[in-house]
């Protein structure tokens, strides 16, 4: 597959090069200069509808070669000038004026409620344009963004098409939680649900003065997604596609050598119970090393007792994984219209097999947009917008009493190398120690077990904007989104063979489970803008408004047993009802919120924001809350002592906010004294009783948390804004966390009452560079454009009622995702060693029960009871003749120590784009500079995590210890008896303790754009080919193993959970995808 | 412009609309508030509902697995005498939540104005509350009673805890009050007058035996009420023993079975395939995670089926595996595999395998289905008639008042099940059995003697891993019977065994060298790994480290170090 895709590169390229083949002669010299006569290096010079041109050099002058001088157009443009045609007829020597462009000065971002001029921003905001992320082909536009806007640190945890990354900005803001706000054209939306073709701009808003508008629901910062709507002009009709396969990050080649498999397996569970797995004696274990080479075909034996020996060469992965998923995108839109109409419709279709190659998974997103913005006269503006998302998917899985996905039915599972995946066509599933096995593969074989997922969504938002005079707006919009989403689980029986006496046997329950969600959001926007100029140079702008929303939902399940039709799932086919059950949610807020801005000269900028919320998840009397933000800055080039430096130097921009947000998310209704009503898991004669549970003891307050934040920002433009740099330090201090109160003993019966009483301190910085320019190259110009981000934070706990100090909660002082562990001192390298540190305890079975629990309680493994050589060595770093963690109080650790950081430390990201004769060529990379990891999860530790697992890494046993080679980690032998709490690989140590940091290019496309000249024979406007490839090279910063993606070990921590910061992934998901793509781009 | 003023007008009447003061009025609709509840029978009903998952579920039949009745793979360290003291707070069974649950329901219930349903639900709330303290008095010693919801600002969270006596009498009172108060019914999954008398009977026994054998005051009227207690239920006719399948089938037969009924069971927890499933039979086979063995001395305690001693044989402790387990009391191979033994269900023998057993005695008593062995859904009794025969006979022996008639109508009827000769008092008080008198050092030598090792023989064998032995040998004060020998199968020498005589070796003892196992072999010893006591011949010795018990201090459960710092009032139980 991949030599394919390579083929298509090398007969693409060849494609490119013949069509620059064909050239003619009639020469024009020219010099380019500003309205005050400066001359302008790099202006691009472009021959109008081909790729051909060139840069004007150091004086501005240019030379070029028409083809047909006669009839040729030549384009100059050049950053923050306005382009300019110039047609050459008979001229050789053209004398060139640009123009500076005031619009691309007046360049615009968005902000809540409006824009505003980029000039005039005081708040950290950071936007990017759909240009310069539409080359990448993304399915999803939050995976696009990764890296390319500091401070807005995007998380993928899994390949999983259908999984939702973590999003944050400047690191977590409240112990208990939550996410930015995301606003797809002002409604609340889903990131992951937005066509990413028909997005123009997304902007984040980081600081509480640019936050302050959204008030309460701006805690953690908002990210907002404008979507094209559209403009009035010609028809435009652009279509794209993308074909993908994606293949796993990470290595794959588990062991399936039955030999070395047997040997592992055999070795791990000798360890802890003094067994063998396999029943291998020495004329087997010849035989399997036969199979093993191919000199002998797999076969199995029966023995005296009936049970059978099996020797097998199975690759387990390669039956139950696929090597490359397929997947296919595409996408259609039309946009334009007249003055008094024009509207925007698009369309997408997008669809992936998963990973499961048993049975073929699919997921399919279908997304529908419509936009018609009608202007009846000069003062009135109506639209409507339509979003229609239709997301299915479907993935099988199974085993023997109930569902469970490819992860945990089968990798899990015994399925030995050594033991066939079917005998005479019929799925085999030996089982552990032939004991008979759960039969996930059987399972999805069989086709019968599955869960289909389905949600659809619509949103309707209707806009009325009036203009009654050129300085004052008027807005109102309406929105409904109604959700649907139905996910059911079918069970269903099966056959496969199983244990070692090989029967067949009919496995499942027979079941089907309905699940269905219908949410309705409305939301209501009224706000209007007044623009004042006074005495010319004293600019006011007044914003007022006002917001409402509200969510209700309703939630239904249902389950039948007994289903009398094996193909159908519809609950008609049920003849025992299993589960009926419902449940519901509501909420509402409300918000007025004013923005006043005023400059003098454009030079000194201030603006004030206001919102004054009030949320029904809060008792009447705490139930608004205000918050102001404040924030100003300084144009320092538009200083007349500047202007010797403005050559150079020519934007500075000094900035500085303060400002106050709310939090209001925590749960509903926790101010009132409800019983909540549920199915209990005591059965009365087979059924569940229904019960009402005792309610909660009360909160003594339940009010807002607090968000305060300190902003200082630094803009640069240097060379006429060709560089720029952008810096910004910030503080936010998270106060009034709504958290369980003063610990009380434990015979108070419950949690304690919450209160808002924590505090949280973020620090950290943010720096951004861009660098666009414009190049000579083989006689034709090369565009460049280049970004860079790097940013950084760290979360301390400055305020937190822990008297006592206790470590399994948070105290004061405490950096966020610290870990504590074990200081190692390697491993024993002889039994001797390991006896003899051992024996110098007074009582190892309790002095070193913390550590090394199991190996030292085994009972029925003499050999293996103690510790031996290749084990790890604790040390007993407090002296008091104990490895443990003492009280686990911040006055008693024990021998625990802080040895890292679980937070990515210095997340960073580029972006490189580069244009040169029709070809493209972009390179996005991402990555985190450092990141702590304990290692947790079966992909890493195999059989020392269970001695039967059915995939075990080559590099892992590579490197367990034999006295040849030291190794890494404690002979296999230690298997079951080191993971697990308590044991000697588990507890978390600086031993195993790895750095996930990691470089990653998240993209690289190339693409052609076939010259408009050829392409308008056939009306044409624009055709391009490309082919791309997503996380195509990954550089690892530490020494994780390559069966670990960097990226997925850190998924761990939750951006939404900071108490998950030294959370432990196990890794036990969908792996993360590498993909290769092609695809085309036609505009008509 | 003109149209300014209209819009305007349009705009602020939407705005003002919407500003009802209601809009952040939101009350749930899938809850209901505490204050509009508890009007109806039907509301005390599925109040008390969320109280029975306070009952255990399987983990009655693995709390033995931490006792001297079974030795694990990995040893516990109740056993070992390596208990820790749990820090956070609420550990370690310093639990209380259940208790504020059913305190909040006892505040509230008296609503309601049907008499009947305040005496059932008051009865089955009082029930779980005996029950819950009853635990924590076997843990912890004194504990402080709360009989009411405690506020965040209660001094009461702060206060010592109360004495034995006064929490154990109002453990009596709330049994009663419950047997007082709900109706007679037989009901297999709920709390009925007939499982308070049970409960009661429980309690009342380890509370009597308790203070008689750790010398605390009152013991007599606790011991009265446990016979009291046991005989009521005796005489209600309600539930008789299960004998379906006979001597040689029934007794293992009962608590395999997918459905309990309400023969024997007074109270059982069901599971349903489709439902609620447990992991026992996962536990019980899975090499790694069972390796459960039955410990040698009560694999000697079973009688001979004649009624004669096995430890009175000559050359009992070197009789084989075959032999052994020829002539015994039937219960012995209806707890542990025997030669001929099959899964239930099916009529193929098992090949012997020593490999998921430490002491080579596996024990299949509620052993299910081979379909249950990883996911299981048979029912689990929590309360069965014949602990109340035992707890009768047992408590006449230690008040003294115990006659052969007594014995007939409890502790024969269970012989009588498994068609064993009868316990006679007389001959057992004649000559007290040694081998007993061996493991209960603290038997008083008055003239029950005998008849109290008898009467413990009986429970140890009938009531085998369900969840009772650990407490038995709190309340005899017999700790240190944890630091006997906990052994396992015997072998003369290396060398091949046949287990179930049938002429085929399926046992090979060797001393790392497996290569001579004759075809057939299915379980391989290595006296390397799995030691026996006198190197090459011998028992297993699985656990050759022991048991500890430290007499100062393991009767009772420390409490958590976070709870003692929150509350200065509250002290740690002795020496921990």
């Amino acid at each position: 597959m991949r030599s394919k895709n390579l083929q298509k590169i090398c007969l693409f390229i060849g494609f490119v090069l013949a069509l620059q083949s064909y050239a003619q002669n009639a020469q024009v010299v020219g010099e380019i200069k500003d309205q005050e006569q400066q001359p302008i290096p790099g202006v691009t010079v472009l021959i109008k509808g081909t790729q051909k041109g060139t840069i004007s050099d150091f004086d501005g002058k240019f030379t070029l070669v028409l083809p047909d001088a006669e009839n040729d157009v030549l384009v100059f443009s050049f950053i923050g000038y306005k382009s300019q045609e110039v047609k050459v007829a008979s001229q050789t020597n053209l004398q060139i004026v640009l123009e500076e462009d005031s619009e691309s000065l007046e360049e615009v971002v968005i902000v809540g409620y409006g824009t505003q001029k980029k000039e005039n921003l005081t708040g950290a905001t950071s936007q990017i344009e759909a240009k310069d992320i539409a080359l990448r082909p993304s399915a999803d536009i939050s995976t696009a963004l990764q890296g390319l806007l500091p401070g807005l640190n995007i998380q993928v945890n899994s390949g999983d098409p259908s999984a939702t990354p973590d999003i944050n900005i400047r690191g977590f803001n409240s112990i208990n939680g939550g996410s930015p706000l995301v606003l797809v054209d002002g409604i609340v939306g889903d990131i992951t649900r937005v066509n990413p073709q028909d997005i123009k701009s997304v902007t984040v808003l980081k600081d509480a003065a640019s936050a302050a508008i959204y008030g309460a629901r701006g805690a953690f910062g908002v990210i907002l997604i404008t979507t094209k709507t559209g403009a009035s002009g010609e028809m435009q009709v652009s279509y794209t596609n993308n074909f993908a396969w994606t293949t796993t990050t990470t290595r794959t080649d588990y062991i399936s050598d039955p030999y070395v498999y047997g040997k592992t397996i055999d070795a791990a569970i000798f360890g802890y119970n003094g067994t063998s797995f396999t029943g291998y004696n020495d004329n087997d274990w010849e035989t399997i090393q036969g199979v093993a080479n191919g000199t002998i075909e797999p076969f199995h034996q029966e023995q005296p007792n009936g049970t059978n020996k099996f020797f097998y060469k199975t690759d387990w992965y390669e039956h139950l994984f696929k090597k490359w998923q397929p997947s296919q995108n595409h996408n259609i839109s039309i946009s334009g219209g007249s003055d008094k109409l024009h509207g925007y419709l698009s369309g997408r279709v997008y669809n992936r097999e998963t990973i499961n190659n048993v049975q073929d998974g699919e997921l399919e997103r279908n997304n529908l947009k419509t936009t018609l913005t009608f202007k009846p006269n000069t003062w009135l503006e109506l639209s409507n917008n339509v979003l229609f998302n239709r997301e299915q998917s479907k993935e099988y899985g199974g085993y023997r009493s109930g569902y469970g996905g490819i992860w945990s039915t089968t990798t899990w599972y015994d399925l030995a190398a050594f033991y066939p995946s079917e005998i005479d066509g019929i799925p085999a599933d030996i089982g552990r120690s032939g004991n008979g096995g759960q039969g996930g593969h059987a399972a999805m074989a069989a086709a019968g077990n599955y869960r289909a997922f389905n949600t659809e969504e619509f949103t309707n938002t209707f806009r009325v904007k009036v203009t009654p005079t050129k300085d004052l707006e008027l807005n109102f919009d309406y929105s409904n989104r109604i959700t649907n989403t139905a996910n059911s689980y079918r069970l269903n029986e099966f056959e496969y063979i199983s244990s070692s006496r090989l029967n067949l046997q009919t496995a499942g329950l027979n079941r089907l489970t309905e699940y269905r969600w219908r949410n309705y959001y409305k939301a209501m926007n009224v706000f209007g803008s007044y623009t004042k100029q006074v005495a010319d140079n004293h600019n006011f702008k007044l914003l007022l408004g006002y917001n409402q929303e509200d969510y209700e939902e309703d939630n239904v399940l249902a389950e039948q047993g007994g289903l009398l039709i094996r193909d159908e799932s519809n609950l008609s086919f049920g003849t025992e009802l299993l589960r009926a059950d419902g449940s519901a949610q509501l909420w509402a807020v409300q918000g007025f919120f004013g923005r006043f801005n005023y400059d003098y000269k454009n030079k000194y900028l201030l603006e004030v924001n206001a919102r004054y919320d009030g949320s029904s998840r809060f008792p009447e009397d705490s139930r608004w809350g205000f918050f102001p933000s404040i924030s100003a800055g300084w144009q320092l080039n538009k200083e007349e002592f500047w202007d010797p430096l403005s050559a150079t130097v020519n934007t500075v921009k000094l900035r500085a906010s303060y400002g106050e947000l709310g939090n209001q998310s925590i749960g509903v209704n926790t101010f009132q004294s409800l019983m909540g009503m549920g199915q209990s898991s005591w059965l009365d004669g087979g059924d569940r009783l229904n019960y009402v549970s005792a309610p909660g003891p009360l909160p003594r307050t339940v009010s807002w948390e607090t968000t305060k934040s300190l902003d200082f920002g630094i803009d640069l433009g240097f060379f006429k804004n060709r560089l720029n740099a952008s810096f910004d330090w910030y503080e936010k201090n998270v106060e009034g966390m709504y958290l369980p109160g003063t610990p009380l003993p434990a015979v108070f019966g419950a949690s304690e009452p919450k209160e808002n009483l924590a505090s949280l301190r973020n620090r950290g910085f943010e720096l951004s560079l861009n660098y666009r320019n414009n190049f000579s190259l083989g006689g034709s110009p090369l565009s460049l454009s280049a970004s860079a981000t790097l940013s950084n934070f760290k979360g301390i706990i400055t305020k937190y009622e822990n008297p006592e100090g206790l470590m399994s909660s948070y105290w004061e002082g405490q950096e966020l995702g610290v870990i504590y562990g074990y200081h190692i001192d390697g491993q024993f390298q002889s039994d001797e060693e390991a006896l003899a540190y051992q024996n110098s305890f007074a009582n190892p079975s309790s002095d070193l029960s913390q550590v090394y629990r199991y190996i030292l309680n085994i009972v029925q493994n003499s050999e293996w009871n103690k510790l031996r050589a290749g084990d790890i060595k604790y040390v007993d770093t407090d002296g008091d003749g104990k490895i443990d963690k003492g009280n686990y109080t911040l006055d008693d650790h024990g021998d625990l120590q802080p040895i890292g950081n679980a937070m990515p430390k210095f997340p960073f990201g580029f972006n490189i784009n580069a244009a040169w004769k029709g070809i493209d060529l972009s390179i996005a990379g991402a990555g985190v500079g450092k990141q702590n990891w304990y290692p947790t999860g079966d992909i890493y530790w195999g059989p020392y995590q269970r001695p039967y697992l059915t995939l075990v890494r080559k590099d892992l046993v590579d490197q367990a210890w034999t006295s040849d080679s030291p190794g890494q980690y404690p002979q296999i032998y230690r298997g079951y008896s080191s993971l697990g709490a308590g044991r000697s690989l588990y507890e978390m140590n600086d031993h195993y303790l790895q750095n996930i940091g990691y470089l990653r290019i998240k993209n690289l496309t190339l693409g052609y754009t076939i010259p408009e000249k050829l392409t308008a024979k056939f009306n044409i406007d624009r055709l391009r080919f490309y082919v791309s490839g997503e996380n195509i090279l990954t550089w690892r910063f530490g020494d994780l193993t390559k069966y670990v993606d960097p990226e997925q070990a850190g998924s761990a921590i939750n951006y939404s959970s900071p108490g998950s910061a030294v959370g432990r992934a196990n890794l036990r998901s969908y792996p993360m995808g590498k993909t290769w793509s092609m695809g085309l781009n036609i505009s008509l | 412009m003109k149209h300014l003023p209209f819009l305007c007008l349009i705009i602020f009447t939407l705005f003002l609309s919407s500003c009802d003061d209601d809009f952040l009025e939101r009350p749930p609709k899938d809850q209901v508030d505490a204050q509009f509840f508890f009007n109806t029978a039907k509301d005390l009903e599925v109040a008390t509902n969320a109280f029975y998952t306070m009952l255990p579920g399987k983990e009655v039949y693995t709390d033995d697995s931490s006792s001297d009745n079974v030795v694990t793979l990995i040893a516990t360290d109740r056993v070992k005498g390596t208990r820790s003291v749990p820090t956070q707070r609420g550990s370690g069974g310093w639990s209380w939540s259940n208790l504020r649950d059913i305190n909040f329901f006892l505040e509230n219930y008296t609503k309601v104005e049907d008499e009947d349903a305040k005496k059932l639900y008051g009865g089955i709330a009082r029930f779980f509350r005996a029950y819950f303290y009853f635990d924590k008095v076997k843990n912890f010693g004194d504990v402080p009673w709360y009989s009411k919801v405690l506020d965040a600002g209660d001094e009461d969270l702060y206060k010592a805890r109360d004495s034995r006596e006064l929490v154990m009498d109002s453990i009596m009172a709330d049994i009663n009050y419950a047997i007082e108060n709900i109706p007679e019914e037989v009901a297999l999954n709920r709390v009925t007058k007939y499982t308070a008398l049970m409960l009661k009977a429980r309690i009342a026994l380890f509370e009597g035996t308790f203070r008689k054998y750790h010398n605390i005051a009152g013991h007599a009227a606790f011991l009265e009420d446990a016979a009291e207690a046991s005989e009521a239920l005796m005489n209600s006719g309600a539930y008789t023993l299960y004998t379906t399948g006979g001597a040689q089938a029934a007794y293992r037969n009962l608590f395999s079975r997918n459905d309990q009924d309400a023969i024997e069971t007074i109270l059982a927890r069901d599971f349903d395939r489709e439902k609620e499933t447990h992991n026992l039979g996962y536990l019980m086979t899975a090499p790694t995670q069972g390796a459960y063995g039955v410990a040698k001395d009560l694999i000697n305690s079973y009688l001979n089926a004649d009624g004669s001693r096995f430890t009175d044989t000559p050359g009992y402790a070197t009789m084989g595996y075959y032999q052994e387990m020829q002539q015994r009391d039937p219960r012995l191979v209806q707890t542990t595999a025997g030669p001929a033994f099959t899964v239930n269900g099916e009529s193929e023998e098992e090949p012997v395998t020593l490999n998921g057993t430490t002491t080579g005695y596996r024990i299949v008593k509620a052993l299910p289905t081979r379909d249950q062995w990883n996911a299981a859904y048979y029912d689990v009794i929590i309360f069965r008639y014949a602990e109340a025969l035992l707890i009768y006979a047992e408590a006449k022996a230690e008040l003294g008042t115990l006659a052969q008639a007594d014995l007939d109508i409890s502790i024969n009827r269970l012989r009588d099940r498994v068609n064993m000769p009868h316990l006679n008092m007389s001959d057992a008080n004649a000559h007290p059995d040694p081998y007993q008198e061996a493991m209960y050092a603290n038997v008083e030598s008055g003239t029950n003697k005998g008849v109290i090792l008898e009467i413990r023989r009986e429970r140890r064998i009938e009531l085998f891993n369900e969840g009772l032995r650990w407490d038995d040998l709190m309340r005899w004060k017999e700790g240190k019977k944890v630091e006997k020998p906990m052994l396992g199968l015997y072998f003369p020498s290396l060398g091949a065994f046949d287990f179930n005589n049938d002429g085929i070796a399926d046992v090979y003892v060797h001393d790392g060298d497996a290569s001579g196992a004759p075809i057939g072999v299915t379980s391989l010893i290595n006296v390397q790994q799995r030691t026996l006591t006198n190197g090459n011949s011998g028992n297993l010795n699985p656990f050759s480290e022991g048991g500890s018990f430290d007499e100062s201090k393991d009767y009772y459960y420390p409490i958590p170090l976070e709870d003692l710092a929150l509350n200065s009032n509250l002290n740690q139980n002795p020496n921990w």
